[in-house]
């Protein structure tokens, strides 16, 4: 296993340098750069701004003297947009933030998910079934720019019993967490559902069933091996998106997290923020997908480490 | 603890192959199967009466999506409109049924070009395995991270505006998932004995891929797209107002929903009314798929 | 069997965590008469607090905290009155003008402020190196426009001089009469020369001096805190010099971008004051909450710029035609009533001058129909396919839904319309890549100069590529000029010019609203959206 490991992040090295290349030209090839503005700037001054960040160096040169900063240095550069600070420094600011947030939803879209979804199997087409199922696809069709909105309008106008918007007390977790978790349980319980029908009818289920095991033991020790494998294979990927922020969620709610940060950087053209915020994405990809596919073994005895 | 399966499925192991080849019996019994299911045929119906609808809607009323009225402005629902107006004083009525048009068009072609590539994607990195399998899960990865926004972007510099490169757009990150999902059943039925059984027969990787494998994993393929469905139609409406796709005044539901959501205090119609159809078609497409997916699975049936 | 009770242990779960949660504490509005503390949206955060590397709105009201001018607005209209500058003279050709700096105006660290500190601002500003995006304003000085532009390396050339500690004289290019309100500008506002110094070079940009803990201002209030998309938090400046007539002890900048979001934020008492308004909202306020609802005229334009470098545009007749063609009344009254006025000219009423545009572009259907068909196109037969370009912005479509419409029924025309991602708008107009498009622009200082010299030949912002000597030369009379009177009638002519030629067509002065809670006192909406912040005090209401 420990090799396998060392063979993946091995693996990782060239796919960082791919991911970081084709952004980096890729963002280059876009029209409009970080200075562009709804007014002009006079084209002496625009010169002296790009020639501050090395944006008038050729872009080869541009492109390894940043590869070598982060490689070397781990110095992701200045950010366009916050003149001041650096993409270090934003990263380090807001991270914390994302992983709380999205950690907090986790939890919800986890716990939601999986019970319901377990549930729904076990009854299937039972008219708890079409409930839970119902009330799941309503989690993926509305959208959390609607369901977001929908619970302030309730618990913060209405009610009164927490702030409209903000960052915080404890208090102001609670909205942002249920709405980026309901939409991600929603997920979780349609897929842990059919992952357990394919599972649940398999002989090695019935030989447990016949031997009298309780239908708990069954479903935890039993079922929840194989059901669970493509609720883990959408996690990988999921558990990256949902830990980076999510931009919908933080405008809503007013969450000082990453998520806004991704979308705005690319609108703004802020070149070492995006690639800054995309190399921490690529990273959170690669290790997620590494323990997901870990885990994939762990469920499956079956398979080996190749 | 060994939970692997001790015995293979008895339907694959025990029939002969050559009877699984004769698809007539197979899908002629799935139809059937789900005729009987009353939820999928109401879903499959209310899918037909809104492909219709919205196809054939437009051409009986006088109406055109894009005729305004600024001094009207948005009224609620009412006899001269049914379902009411929207700000700029347009029927929202026939405004969804040629946003429908555009939707159901993008969503459900979408949905395939991203279901027919992470399918296969992921089935042959699975199947195939080793080093291949390596080289292909880690491009999915790399195309995971890179900035999806600044490719919508380039995608609009480099083509211009298309109907087709929204396709394109949304094709190439919505399958990504189903791949990572495909790839981890299939590693999974990869070491059943029935699967060793059909290589030993000598049929070839291509018939074992689709013919046996795939049909193992309907399930959470079939879900899976049902999920993709939503998030490409809402999809569609946030790179539709970046400049990529369907322009004003053409409507889709994505950008009918995302405009009602901005006023829903004020014009409850304007969300209300998107947002149902939004919903039943999904709720439709979802009860499709779960009666498809009973349908089409061999083994639940015997219970 | 235990998995069946487990929904029910989410639920009560949920519904306890809520229970505990509304533990009701006062709101911001609540605190806010008691500390004096305000609680304001201010759309983004700034890219940077350094006033000569501002360029978004949403810095103007942090740097107007922070640091004060030689001159300040008055918070009503807009008049300039003093500032760092207890008083000034203009020498009678207009080109001089001397200010003398009051004794007691002191920087946050207690340093007294000094001519000296806005020559130092000047050469600053006039350094190309630094890359101050405003430093267009300074080409008024005399000799500036070669410093900046490398002609001129001898920085003692450029007219500005500090004859004593006390005493700044300004030398111009030409006479001025709007030069007061030029210095009440933010790129006119001086910077602590020592802290600038100790992070870098004069001409050296974001040395970070600029951040907590590091910045040293002039202004009412002195920087606290700053936590991107959070917040951003200031407090009374004891040093400053007329500390005794700020009311406020604290201001905390919302960076809001959402209108939506906000306005919660305001319905439940986080806010005092916001942004902005959705417009769908502005009618529900009108009605039930006048007092609340803010509105105020704004020093904007919203214009068509058709690009003259092709057909069907290089005829003035089809850009005419266009413009006739539009209703502005309709699109000023819509989602909701008096949302904008309808613009006639491309210079917005205000600021107290007699000056007003030639009221040139109106709703003419049966003229415009005329010019298409004299242009080649009766009824719109044989026009080109063309395409409108406009920002991803919700007000932007719905303007360019109206207008395709107004052109289809009053021209016969039907126009493709293009959304596009703001900076490849934005980058499309500079290069002149499109056909037509919605534009605008705002004011940046009291006159009516800021738009009309949009459209000299050559300038930054001509999107349209328009070049007209005879335009520019009654521009440039109008310049030299002291007379206000003959100078508006030679900028009047200017603009009967170009609405001949119609490069542009104008369409809308924006109208701007805020939300303002009751207990707000001295806030006041302006043209300029300039926010002079002394007199503003939280009483209850």
């Amino acid at each position: 296993m420990l090799r396998f490991i060392a063979h993946r992040l091995l693996q990782a090295v060239p796919v960082l340098f791919i991911i970081i290349a084709v952004s980096f030209f890729m963002l280059r090839l876009a029209p409009g750069g970080p200075f562009t503005a709804e007014k002009a700037i006079p084209p002496e001054i625009l010169r002296n701004l790009e020639a501050h960040y090395g944006l008038d160096k050729p872009l080869h040169v541009q492109f390894f003297t940043y590869l070598g900063k982060v490689v070397l240095h781990g110095d992701l550069g200045p950010s366009f947009k916050y003149s001041n600070r650096t993409v270090n420094e934003i990263i380090a600011d807001k991270l914390p933030v994302s992983l709380e947030l999205g950690g907090l939803a986790l939890l919800v879209a986890l716990v939601l998910g999986l019970t319901f979804g377990i549930l729904a199997a076990l009854r299937r087409n039972t008219f708890l079934d079409y409930l839970y199922s119902t009330v799941g696809m309503l989690g993926i069709c509305v959208p959390t720019f609607v369901f977001g909105p929908l619970l302030v309008l309730l618990f913060a106008i209405q009610l009164g019993w927490v702030n409209a918007s903000g960052w915080y007390t404890w208090q102001d977790r609670v909205l942002p967490a249920l709405t980026l978790g309901f939409v991600f349980s929603a997920y979780i319980m349609r897929l842990t559902r059919a992952g357990m029908l394919e599972v649940l009818h398999q002989d090695y289920i019935r030989t447990a069933r016949a031997k009298g095991a309780s239908e708990v033991r069954i479903v935890l020790r039993h079922a929840l091996r194989g059901g669970l494998l493509p609720v883990v294979a959408f996690l990988g990927p999921g558990t990256a998106d949902l830990l980076t922020g999510s931009f919908v969620i933080e405008t809503i709610f007013q969450v000082p997290g990453l998520g806004r940060e991704f979308v705005n950087s690319a609108f703004n053209r802020d070149y070492t923020l995006v690639l800054g915020t995309v190399i921490l994405f690529a990273v959170l990809i690669v290790a997620c997908n590494l323990v997901v596919d870990l885990v994939q073994v762990w469920l499956n005895p079956k398979l080996k480490f190749e | 603890m060994n939970l692997a399966p001790a015995v293979p499925p008895p339907s694959l192991s025990a029939s002969d192959p050559a009877q699984l080849e004769s698809g007539h019996s197979l899908w002629g019994d799935a139809w059937h199967r789900l005729r009987q299911n009353r939820l999928a045929v109401a879903g499959g119906a209310a899918l037909f009466v809104l492909t219709v609808l919205c196809t054939s809607g437009p051409w009986f009323l006088q109406a055109s999506y894009q005729d305004q009225n600024l001094d009207l402005g948005a009224t609620a629902p009412g006899a001269a409109h049914w379902l009411g107006t929207d700000t700029l004083g347009r029927d929202l009525l026939v405004r969804l049924l040629y946003g429908g048009r555009i939707s159901l068009g993008v969503g459900l072609s979408a949905t395939f070009v991203a279901l027919t590539i992470g399918v296969s994607y992921g089935a042959i990195a699975g199947y195939v395995g080793g080093k291949t399998d390596i080289l292909m899960m880690r491009l999915v990865d790399i195309l995971y991270a890179l900035p999806f926004t600044i490719f919508v972007i380039l995608l609009m510099v480099f083509f211009g505006r298309n109907i087709i490169l929204l396709f394109v757009a949304i094709g190439a990150v919505e399958w990504l998932t189903m791949a990572r999902i495909v790839r981890g059943q299939i590693l999974s039925l990869k070491k059943m004995e029935f699967i060793e059984a059909a290589r030993s027969l000598g049929l070839s990787n291509r018939r074992i891929i689709f013919r046996h494998m795939i049909p193992n994993i309907l399930g959470p393929i079939i879900v899976y797209t049902t999920l993709t469905i939503p998030s490409v139609m809402l999809l569609e409406a946030f790179l539709s107002f970046l400049g990529l796709g369907v322009q004003p005044p053409m409507s889709s539901w994505g950008t009918l929903i995302k405009d009602g959501a901005e006023k829903m205090e004020e014009f409850w119609w304007l969300l209300v009314f998107p947002g149902s159809v939004f919903s039943l078609t999904l709720l439709s497409l979802n009860f499709l798929g779960d009666g498809l997916r009973d349908a089409l699975d061999v083994r639940g049936s015997k219970d | 069997m235990l998995l069946p009770a487990v929904p029910r242990l989410i639920t009560t779960t949920l519904a306890a965590l809520l229970l505990v949660s509304c533990a009701k504490q006062p709101t911001n509005v609540e605190r806010g008469f008691r500390e004096q503390v305000l609680h304001l949206g201010n759309l983004s955060d700034p890219r940077d607090l350094d006033p000569h590397h501002n360029f978004d709105d949403s810095a103007f009201y942090t740097t107007m905290a922070l640091f004060e001018g030689l001159v300040n607005f008055d918070p009503i209209d807009l008049h300039p009155v003093p500032g760092v500058a207890e008083r000034w003279e203009v020498s009678p050709d207009g080109l001089v003008w001397t200010f003398h700096l009051r004794a007691n105006a002191r920087w946050s660290n207690g340093d007294p402020v000094t001519a000296e500190d806005f020559v130092f601002s000047a050469r600053r500003m006039c350094s190309a190196a630094l890359g101050a995006e405003y430093s267009y304003l300074f080409h008024v000085l005399r000799g500036a426009r070669d410093y900046l532009q490398g002609r001129q390396t001898d920085f003692a050339k450029v007219g500005v001089k500090a004859p004593d500690a006390g005493t700044v004289r300004y030398e111009l290019e030409h006479p001025c009469p709007y030069f007061l309100t030029l210095l009440a500008h933010i790129a006119w506002f001086p910077v602590h020369a020592p802290t600038v110094l100790k992070a870098g070079r004069i001409d050296e940009p974001y040395t970070g001096w600029s951040m907590p803990g590091k910045l040293v201002g002039n202004g009412p209030f002195a920087l606290v805190s700053w936590r991107q998309n959070q917040e951003l938090i200031v407090r009374k400046n004891p040093y400053y010099w007329d500390a005794a007539r700020v009311q406020l002890q604290e201001i905390h900048y919302h960076p809001i971008e959402s209108s939506e979001v906000e306005e919660r934020a305001f319905r439940t008492g986080q806010l005092q004051l916001t942004y902005d308004v959705p417009a769908n909202k502005i009618d529900l306020y009108r009605r039930t909450q006048p007092t609340v609802l803010l509105e105020s005229p704004w020093y904007q334009t919203r214009f068509i710029s058709f690009n003259l470098a092709g057909p069907p545009f290089n005829d003035p007749r089809v850009r005419l035609a266009f413009g006739l063609a539009a209703d502005r009344t309709q699109l000023a009254n819509f989602p909701v009533p008096r949302l904008a006025s309808a613009a006639p000219s491309a210079s917005p009423p205000g600021f107290g001058y007699n000056y007003r545009g030639p009221a040139a572009m109106g709703l003419d259907v049966e003229r415009a129909r005329h010019l298409l068909a004299e242009a080649g196109y009766p009824d719109g037969r044989g026009f080109p396919r063309v395409e409108f370009r406009f920002d991803a912005s919700d007000r932007s479509h719905d303007l360019a839904q109206a207008l395709q419409e107004m052109w289809r029924k009053n021209l016969g025309v039907q126009v493709a319309l293009a959304s596009q991602e703001n900076r490849l708008f934005f980058t499309s107009l500079n290069r002149g890549e499109y056909q037509f498009a919605l534009d605008s622009y705002f004011g940046d200082y009291g006159d009516p100069n800021t738009f009309l010299s949009l459209w000299l030949t050559g300038a930054g912002n001509n999107h349209p590529r328009y070049a007209n000597p005879a335009y520019d030369r009654l521009i440039d009379e109008a310049n030299h000029q002291l007379d206000p009177a003959h100078r508006f009638a030679l900028l009047a002519d200017a603009e009967t010019l170009l609405l001949t030629d119609a490069p542009v067509a104008p369409l809308l002065h924006e109208i701007r609203f805020r939300l303002r809670h009751p207990s707000v006192r001295g806030w006041h909406g302006t043209l300029l959206e300039m926010h002079p912040l002394q007199d503003v005090r939280l009483d209850p209401p």
